[in-house]
C-alpha cells in the first residue's frame, strides 16, 4: 500500500488506470485530489464489473457522520402531530453525528400495511428512541426517514410512570411496573 | 443579502440549457453573434451633465454635480471624484430602495476605478443612476458616466473679494461654465464565460447572465491602454482566454469612443445653437411686445 | 518618488521579483473546523472556516444540490496606522464577494448539497497586498477543515512602477498611484479565476505584470502545499504516538 501525501489539486492517477474514490475527483482523463492526505489504492472486488483500482485520498479531519439516502439512523421523537412525527437524529448507522439534524416520519411511511389507516399517537410518543432509514434529503427542513420494516421502529420507549417498557408485540409494549401496555410501532430486535 | 428572494427572477431550467446548447453551436439567443453589442444610443438632459444612456433594453442615467470643498490634506492641488450608484426599484422588483445591494456596491466601484484615472482639477461629485431592466449595467453606467462627465460645465469661479481669499462662483448667466478636463475615455466591456471557459461572449444579457458561470470586465481606451479589469473569482479560465478577451476590447474601444465623441459634439453644436436662437429672440422681444418661449 | 534605485532595489530592499516574507499556520483557532494565519511581509490576515454544516438562513439557498459559501471579510480597526471608522465599508463589501466568488469556483459545493460553508477573515495587519493574504489564508483554512476542493487558490499582487515590474508590492507601493495586478490562479489546473486591476497601463505592460504575478502565486502555491504536508505529518505523529 503506497503512502503518499497529497494536498488538493495534485494528481494522483489517470481516468484510465483508477476510479476515483474519496477525496478525489475527475477532471478530463486525470484523476486529481480534492483533500490533503495519504493517497491509498484500494483493490476491486473480485465480483464487480469494474476491475480498476479505486485511488482514494484520506484525510486527517474527521467530519461528523451525514444521514444518506438508504442508511439507518437512531433517533429521538420530539413531537407527534396528526400525520406526521418530527425527530432528532441522533446516529447514522453506529457512529454520532456531530450536529442537529430533524427527520420527520410521515403517516404513509410508519408501517408497510394499511399506511391509510395510521394513527400517529399510537405509533410514537415523544421522547421515544426509534430505528428508521433515511428515505430521501427531504425538504428544507427536515429529511424524511420511514419505519415501514420489521427491524425498524421504536426500540425504547418510557411508561407514564418513566420505567423503560418492555416490547410484547409489534404494536405493544409493556411497563413492568405497572402492567400497563402501550400502543407503539415496535422494532423487532432479534437475532 | 438578498431577502426577498421571492421577487427575484430566477432563470429556469429549460432557459439555461436552451441558452447553453445554442452557444455550443456559436448562436445567441437575441440572434447576434459571440462578440457583436447591442445597439448603444446617447441622450443628454436639459442641465449640463446629466445622460441617459441606452444599451440594448438597459437604461442608465448619470448626473454629475460639483460642490467645491476643502481638498485633502496630502492632495492640495487635487480634487476629489466619487461616485455613487443606486439600483431605483422601479429598474427590477428584487432592488430594495436605499440600500445598496451587494452588485450595486461593485458596479460602482468597478465604474470608480476605472475613472479615476482622468484626473479633474477642481472638486467633483458623480452620481449614477441606474434605471430600466439589469442587462449588463456595467458597460452602460460606464457610458453614461462618461457621457456626463463630457457634457458637464462647472461654473466659473475666480479668486477675489477683500483680501483675495474668497472664491466667488460666477453664475452661468455672467460668464461661460467650463468644461472638465477629460484626459481620455476608459470605456468598459464585459465577457461572460460559459462551459468551463470554453465558450465566450460579448456584452451578455439577463439571460445569459444568468447562465454564464464566469464574468469579465475590462476597461480600456482608444490610445490601447487597458485602464481595469474586474474578474470577481468565478470560473476559472486559461491565461490564453483573458488575453483574448483584451483584444477585443481593444479593437472595440475605438469605435465606442467614436460614438460617444459624436454624440457629445451633436448635444454641443445644438445647445449653441439654442443660445444663439434666445438672444436674438430676447433682443427682438425689446421692440415687439409678448414673446413666446422657445 | 523613487521607488526603484539605480541599483534595482526597491524601498524595503527587495528586488524586483522578490515576494515578501511569507508565515503560514494552520490549525490555530482550535474552535472552528479549520483555519490558519498567513503573513506576506507585514501583512497579517487570519482566517476560519466553519462548515460543512446545516443551512441556517433558507432563503440564501439558490442552487439546491450545492453547498452554500458565505465569505466576511473585515479589516481589524487597528490593522491600519490610524484608528478606522467603520468595520464595514464598501470596500469590504465587494471584497467579501470577490473572495467568496473566488473560493466558491475552487470547492468541490456538489459534494454537500444542503449545507453551508461559512468563511471568516479578519485582517489583524494591513500592508498591502491583503486581498491575496485572504485567499492564500481562505484555502489554508479550508484545507485543514478537510473540505475538499480542485485546487489550492493562491494569489498574489504585483504592479508597476518607474517603469519596472514589480511582485507583491506592499502598501507604500500600492499607494503610488502606479498599477496594481492581483492575480488568482488555480495552480495545477492552470487556470485564471481572479483577475483585478486599476489604473492604466498599455497591452504588453500587462502582459508582463500579468506573468510577474502568476509566478508568484506559483510559489506561493509551493510554500502552502509544503505547510499543509509538515501539518499531517505532525497530525499522523501525534496520532501514532
Amino acid at each position: 500500500m503506497t503512502t503518499e501525501l497529497v494536498t488538493p489539486g495534485d494528481v494522483i492517477g489517470k481516468a484510465t488506470e483508477f476510479k476515483a474514490g474519496k477525496g478525489a475527483y475527475v477532471n478530463d482523463t486525470t484523476i486529481y485530489a480534492s483533500l490533503t492526505g495519504t493517497r491509498r489504492i484500494v483493490s476491486p472486488l473480485p465480483e464487480s464489473l469494474d476491475q480498476r483500482a479505486v485511488v482514494e485520498v484520506t484525510g486527517h479531519k474527521a467530519h461528523g457522520p451525514i444521514p444518506e439516502p438508504g442508511s439507518v439512523v437512531i433517533a429521538r421523537v420530539t413531537k407527534v402531530m396528526a400525520r406526521m412525527a418530527a425527530v432528532d437524529i441522533l446516529c447514522v448507522g453506529s457512529k454520532a453525528v456531530r450536529e442537529n439534524f430533524a427527520g420527520v416520519i410521515r403517516q404513509q411511511d410508519v408501517r408497510a400495511t394499511e399506511i391509510d389507516k395510521v394513527d400517529m399517537h399510537q405509533s410514537f410518543r415523544a421522547g421515544d428512541i426509534v430505528r428508521a432509514m433515511v428515505l430521501s434529503l427531504g425538504d428544507a427542513r427536515a429529511y424524511y426517514l420511514s419505519t415501514a420494516k420489521n427491524e425498524l421502529g421504536v426500540v425504547s420507549a418510557e411508561s407514564a410512570e418513566g420505567e423503560t417498557m418492555v416490547p410484547i408485540s409489534w404494536t405493544e409494549m409493556q411497563c413492568p411496573l405497572s402492567g400497563q401496555t402501550e400502543q407503539r410501532k415496535v422494532a423487532k430486535v432479534g437475532n | 443579502m438578498d431577502g426577498r428572494l421571492s421577487n427575484k427572477w430566477r432563470v429556469t431550467v429549460n432557459e439555461s440549457k436552451f441558452v447553453e446548447s445554442a452557444l455550443q453551436s456559436e448562436l445567441r439567443v437575441d440572434g447576434r453573434g459571440l462578440y457583436d453589442y447591442r445597439k448603444l444610443t446617447i441622450k443628454f438632459g436639459k442641465e449640463y451633465g446629466s445622460s441617459e444612456v441606452q444599451l440594448g433594453q438597459t437604461h442608465v442615467m448619470a448626473f454629475v454635480t460639483a460642490q467645491l470643498v476643502q481638498p485633502y490634506k496630502d492632495r492640495p492641488n487635487e480634487g476629489s471624484f466619487s461616485i455613487f450608484t443606486e439600483f431605483s426599484p422601479m429598474a427590477d422588483p428584487s432592488f430594495e430602495p436605499v440600500h445598496p445591494g451587494e452588485s450595486a456596491v461593485e458596479l460602482g466601484r468597478i465604474i470608480d476605478r476605472a475613472l479615476r484615472e482622468s484626473r479633474v482639477v477642481d472638486t467633483e461629485s458623480l452620481c449614477v443612476f441606474a434605471g430600466k431592466l439589469v442587462w449588463n449595467l456595467v458597460d452602460a453606467a460606464n457610458i453614461a458616466a462618461l457621457a456626463a462627465l463630457l457634457t458637464f460645465r462647472r461654473p466659473d469661479c475666480t479668486v477675489g473679494g477683500e483680501n483675495s481669499q474668497e472664491v466667488i462662483i460666477h453664475p452661468p448667466e455672467e460668464r461661460e461654465p467650463l468644461p472638465l478636463i477629460i484626459h481620455h475615455l476608459p470605456i468598459a466591456f464585459t465577457f461572460g464565460f460559459f462551459n468551463k471557459g470554453s465558450i465566450l461572449v460579448m456584452d451578455p444579457t439577463v439571460v445569459e447572465e444568468a447562465v454564464m458561470s464566469g464574468r469579465m470586465t475590462v476597461t480600456v481606451n482608444a490610445n490601447g491602454d487597458i485602464c481595469a479589469i474586474q474578474k470577481p473569482g468565478e470560473e476559472g479560465v486559461n491565461q490564453s482566454v483573458i488575453l483574448h478577451c483584451l483584444r477585443l476590447a481593444s479593437s472595440r474601444a475605438a469605435a465606442t469612443t467614436k460614438i460617444i465623441r459624436e454624440a457629445v459634439e451633436a448635444y454641443n453644436r445644438e445647445r449653441s445653437s439654442q443660445k444663439v436662437i434666445r438672444h436674438h429672440t430676447l433682443a427682438k422681444s425689446e421692440v415687439l411686445g409678448p414673446i413666446e418661449v422657445v | 518618488m523613487e521607488y526603484v534605485n539605480p541599483e534595482g532595489l526597491r524601498l524595503d530592499g527587495r528586488r524586483f521579483n522578490e515576494m515578501r516574507q511569507i508565515v503560514a499556520e494552520v490549525g490555530v483557532v482550535s474552535k472552528a473546523d479549520g483555519s490558519a494565519v498567513f503573513e506576506m511581509g507585514n501583512t497579517k490576515v487570519i482566517a476560519a472556516v466553519y462548515g460543512p454544516r446545516e443551512i441556517q438562513n433558507k432563503s440564501q439557498q439558490k442552487k439546491n444540490d450545492h453547498a452554500v459559501v458565505l465569505c466576511e471579510y473585515s479589516m481589524a480597526q487597528f490593522s491600519t496606522g490610524d484608528r478606522r471608522r467603520q468595520k464595514f465599508d464598501r470596500r469590504s463589501t465587494e471584497l467579501s464577494l470577490v473572495i467568496r466568488q473566488t473560493m466558491e469556483a475552487c470547492i468541490l459545493t456538489e459534494l454537500m448539497p444542503h449545507s453551508q460553508i461559512d468563511i471568516f477573515l479578519q485582517v489583524l495587519q494591513a500592508d498591502g497586498g491583503t486581498r491575496s493574504a485572504c485567499i492564500n489564508a481562505a484555502t489554508l483554512a479550508l484545507a485543514d477543515a478537510g473540505i475538499p476542493m480542485r485546487d489550492l487558490a493562491v494569489s498574489c499582487s504585483a504592479g508597476y512602477l518607474n517603469s519596472t515590474p514589480l511582485l507583491d508590492l506592499n502598501y507604500v507601493e500600492d499607494s503610488a498611484g502606479g498599477a496594481d495586478v492581483t492575480v488568482g490562479i488555480l495552480p495545477k489546473l492552470d487556470k485564471v479565476t481572479l483577475l483585478q486591476m486599476d489604473a492604466k497601463l498599455p497591452m504588453e505592460t500587462f502582459e508582463t505584470v500579468f506573468a510577474l504575478a502568476s509566478e508568484g502565486c506559483k510559489a506561493i502555491a509551493e510554500r502552502i502545499r509544503e505547510v499543509l504536508q509538515e501539518n499531517t505529518k505532525q497530525l499522523e505523529y501525534r496520532r501514532a504516538a
